[in-house]
């Protein structure tokens, strides 16, 4: 394939996986928190997206676009509360639990809409021609949401007073209690940024490169999430960029270059993750991980 | 193989009066004895098979059980083994016409290298990174089973002889209830027995507190290591049980869905019992193989709805378990003061 | 020949310097108080010894052998024992059976000779005798009282048949009866043949049972000797009495 193809497309799927990354990473770094459910809430965001701008509801794509992420943000935070909250400090329970809620929210999508594919169409169409490939105005969109997005979240860490106790708490959550900063409410801002990027993640790509809706849609990009996760530290935002972006690429040229390439990816990635455990397994970006 | 040694062993040295005297070990025999004897009682050709695969589901519980609930690692893809069994069989006769009887032991094999990949990376680490990836691993085998859908047929499945080509159908539905409960006898009295072994102990010692374990000398890569391989083996069992039973391999036996039931069926049960997650499995798989599909018959979809927001509640409020506070409600009443007492005394 | 020697062991958490450059001997039989005010370094510096933190600068060596960035369980199959500050049980266990994971492990395999489980089981009940808990062997370390859970910790730690033993604030939480004796149970261990190395803050019962005393400040040892002498050091005075409050 085109090397201006792989480079660009690359660059593009890898933002806005990064993105869905960014999310998980931000739950557990602040929370300890390991929301195996941030799926659901990619392709929620996308069905709700579809529901407003093209289902019944008719809002103007840019509208749904909108709105969506923040009601699958609500969503997220009434899971958190009802089922989360009360068993924090369970690691174990709330693995089970957030499985659980994954499964739930995929069957009674399941039993909503149907197993068929829903073809989704993009927010603007059109496309632009760079060097010999051809770029679409959707995509180009969602590398310009997600890089505002990751640039927006990164200074916010960095300057504003919630950013800033948002960066403490991941890195110590006891002191940081301590100091009588309200550690509740951070939660569950936390927890409704990280569902709001799932969601908005779920619908640039679905709506610009996927084209297609299924309840099951999550499962793939979920571990390519969990892959860059882990590639670029558990835990840190800049981690999940750069690891989005490289599993973005590598995504891009497995699938190019090798006949069958789309059934190889996950496994490209779990060696890549093998690999990074061996020899730095804080990731690239992570804290020190000690081998036990 | 060294375990499995010590611990058949065990159960022929020990005194079998004094293991049966308590009242909840005396149901156990009681219920064992009961399911023998059902083909005798009623001859429901459905029912019984629902029995049979719920009883290749116990085995499938208990063995994530042995994994989670003692030594601590919740394996969110457990399906991988199990389908492991399931299409290694179907593979090995269709490519190999190796008998699914012999596809068990080299399916095993399979397994234990497997688990070693795996475990190597994942549990030498301090953090969540295996229970993280495990969800991973089944969705890479459907990958890898889509990818060479020539082989493999893909999505349809490939079809799996029976473990009896020389019996009638309904000799055969007989024969394979037996067998499974038969290897659920066997798989479940092995596991309880590595439980509750010194080396269950120490599994539990991981999931109580790693720091603390090895600051006891405990080299827990290892111990996490053998309870990764063992569970998995006997996951793997219960894929090569089921897919010359059902006569198919397909990609159910990978899915997300199915690696949550065991989830489901041992915490309904109660997590570090190994007779929680059988109970659980065969109760709940019973429900949802006969009573949701034949006497109140429930779209397929639903299935998993139902039984997974009780477990959510489950786990919210109480994580005891069903089966474990019925269990320990006998041994209370037959006067046993100390629960802790009972389960390392021998 | 020391024992434990440590030198010029140096710990790093970004910018700040946790240990830094602390050198000290623990001598066959010895037991060193080691003292400080909070954040100076003292539980940092066990974990170095015992392997659960990697040192950035210098050497751990234990009966002239370095175990410098060892994993923990391997020190303790070389003979250190530790204890935590705050109690780590098995609260899904009793108390026999943490014991026995003690047991279990592979230095005290070799030392105890004994293979079947019951035969360990007696093993660890007399363990639990040495301190006291022999009565509520059978009960779930998940009930016990914080003054057993210290207890059931020192048995744990004892059960791996250490050389050198590490307590680290063992006095914490109990009332001066208790102290007493748990202050005999460690001069007992002492002329068993064991070396103990105690962090603490009450200084008043730990000079009663140690031989000589280490006193850091912002991780750096600004003091080694016997109790008598370091309370005359005028360092030392300036750093627990006058200072910055």
């Amino acid at each position: 394939m085109l090397i201006e193809s792989v480079l660009i497309q690359g660059l593009i799927s890898g933002v806005t996986y990064a993105l869905l990354a960014c999310g998980f990473t931000l739950v557990y770094g602040v929370t300890r928190i390991l929301n195996l459910a941030h799926g659901t809430f990619y392709m929620l965001g996308a069905y709700v997206f579809y529901v407003l701008g093209f289902g019944y509801v008719g809002l103007h794509p840019a509208a749904a676009l909108i709105v969506a992420p923040l009601i699958v943000g609500l969503i997220g935070v009434v899971c958190y509360i009802l089922c989360l909250r009360p068993i924090i400090d369970d690691y174990f329970g709330i693995m089970v639990v957030t499985v659980a809620l994954a499964l739930i929210f995929q069957q009674l999508t399941l039993i909503a809409f149907g197993p068929q594919l829903i073809p989704v169409a993009s927010i603007i169409s059109g496309s632009l021609v760079i060097g010999r490939t051809g770029v679409t105005y959707s995509r180009i969109l969602s590398l310009l949401i997600s890089i505002t997005v990751f640039f927006g979240l990164w200074f916010f860490t960095i300057k504003s007073k919630t950013g800033t106790a948002l960066r403490a708490l991941s890195q110590d959550r006891e002191i940081t209690m301590l100091m009588g900063i309200n550690v509740k409410k951070l939660y569950v801002f936390t927890i409704f940024l990280s569902t709001l990027f799932a969601a908005l993640a779920g619908i640039l790509i679905i709506s610009s490169v996927t084209r297609q809706l299924t309840p099951t849609i999550w499962l793939a990009p979920l571990s390519l999430a969990f892959s860059i996760v882990v590639l670029g530290g558990l835990g840190s935002i800049k981690g999940s960029f750069f690891g989005g972006i490289i599993l973005g690429y590598v995504e891009n040229i497995v699938v190019s270059i090798m006949p069958g390439g789309g059934y190889l990816v996950d496994l490209v990635a779990m060696i890549m993750v093998m690999a990074i455990l061996l020899i730095r397994p804080a990731g690239i970006f992570g804290k020190y991980v000690e081998r036990v | 193989m060294e375990i499995k040694f010590n611990t058949l062993g065990s159960i022929l040295k020990g005194s079998m009066k004094t293991w049966l005297v308590t009242p909840h070990r005396l149901l156990a025999l009681v219920i064992i004895t009961f399911s023998f004897l059902v083909p005798s009682i009623k001859l429901d050709i459905t029912l019984l098979r629902s029995i049979t695969l719920a009883s290749i589901s116990a085995i499938f519980a208990a063995s994530w059980d042995l994994l989670a609930g003692y030594c601590g690692q919740p394996n969110f893809g457990h399906a991988l083994t199990f389908g492991l069994g399931a299409y290694g069989t179907a593979l090995l006769y269709n490519l190999l016409g190796l008998s699914p009887w012999i596809a068990i032991p080299v399916n095993l094999l399979i397994a234990c290298v497997i688990s070693v990949i795996i475990g190597f990376p994942f549990l030498r680490v301090r953090g969540p990174y295996f229970s993280l990836m495990s969800m991973v691993f089944p969705q890479i085998a459907t990958s890898i089973i889509l990818l060479f859908k020539d082989v493999t047929r893909g999505d349809r499945g490939l079809p799996c002889p029976t473990f009896f080509p020389f019996l009638t159908i309904t000799e055969r539905r007989i024969a394979e209830y037996y067998m499974a409960l038969l290897f659920l006898l066997v798989s479940g009295i092995i596991m309880y027995k590595i439980a509750n072994s010194l080396r269950g102990r120490i599994f539990i010692s991981i999931l109580d507190d790693e720091l603390a374990s090895q600051s006891c000398g405990i080299n827990i890569t290892k111990y996490k290591m053998q309870a990764l391989i063992v569970s998995n083996c006997f996951a793997c069992l219960a894929g090569s049980l089921y897919a010359p039973i059902v006569n198919l391999a397909s990609l159910w036996t990978f899915s997300l869905t199915f690696s949550f039931y065991p989830v489901i069926w041992t915490v309904f049960g109660g997590v570090q019992t190994i007779y929680g997650a059988i109970m659980g499995a065969v109760i709940l798989e019973t429900l949802d193989r006969y009573i949701l599909n034949v006497v109140v018959p429930v779209p397929q979809e639903w299935h998993m709805v139902i039984f997974s927001i009780p477990i959510v509640i489950f786990i919210i409020k109480w994580r005891f378990g069903l089966v474990r506070l019925i269990v320990e409600k006998i041994k209370n009443i037959s006067g046993k003061t100390s629960v802790v007492k009972e389960s390392h005394g021998g | 020949m020391a024992l434990l020697h440590t030198k010029e062991v140096t710990k790093r958490f970004g910018g700040l310097i946790a240990v830094n450059k602390v050198s000290f001997e623990v001598e066959k039989g010895e037991i060193v108080g080691v003292i400080g005010p909070n954040g100076a370094g003292k539980t940092t510096l066990l974990n170095l010894i015992t392997g659960f933190l990697k040192p950035d600068f210098g050497i751990v060596s234990f009966d002239d052998e370095d175990i410098t960035g060892w994993k923990p369980f391997d020190i303790v199959n070389r003979g250190i024992a530790r204890t935590f500050q705050i109690v780590r049980p098995f609260r899904h266990l009793s108390a026999i059976d943490n014991v026995m994971i003690s047991l279990a492990s592979p230095r005290s395999k070799t030392r105890n000779q004994v293979n079947s489980t019951t035969q360990l089981q007696e093993v660890a009940a007399e363990i639990l005798k040495l301190v006291g808990l022999y009565e509520l062997r059978y009960e779930s370390a998940g009930n016990f009282s914080h003054g057993n859970l210290r207890r059931l910790e020192i048995a744990r730690a004892l059960a791996t048949y250490p050389e050198l033993l590490l307590l680290d604030e063992p006095f914490s939480g109990l009332n001066p009866i208790e102290i007493e004796n748990l202050s005999e149970s460690i001069t007992g261990l002492r002329s068993k043949g064991l070396s103990l190395l105690i962090i603490e803050h009450k200084l008043e019962h730990l000079f009663k049972i140690v031989d000589k005393v280490i006193v850091l400040h912002y991780g750096e040892k600004i003091a080694e000797g016997k109790p008598a002498e370091v309370v005359e050091n005028k360092k030392v005075q300036e750093v627990y009495i006058g200072g910055e409050e």
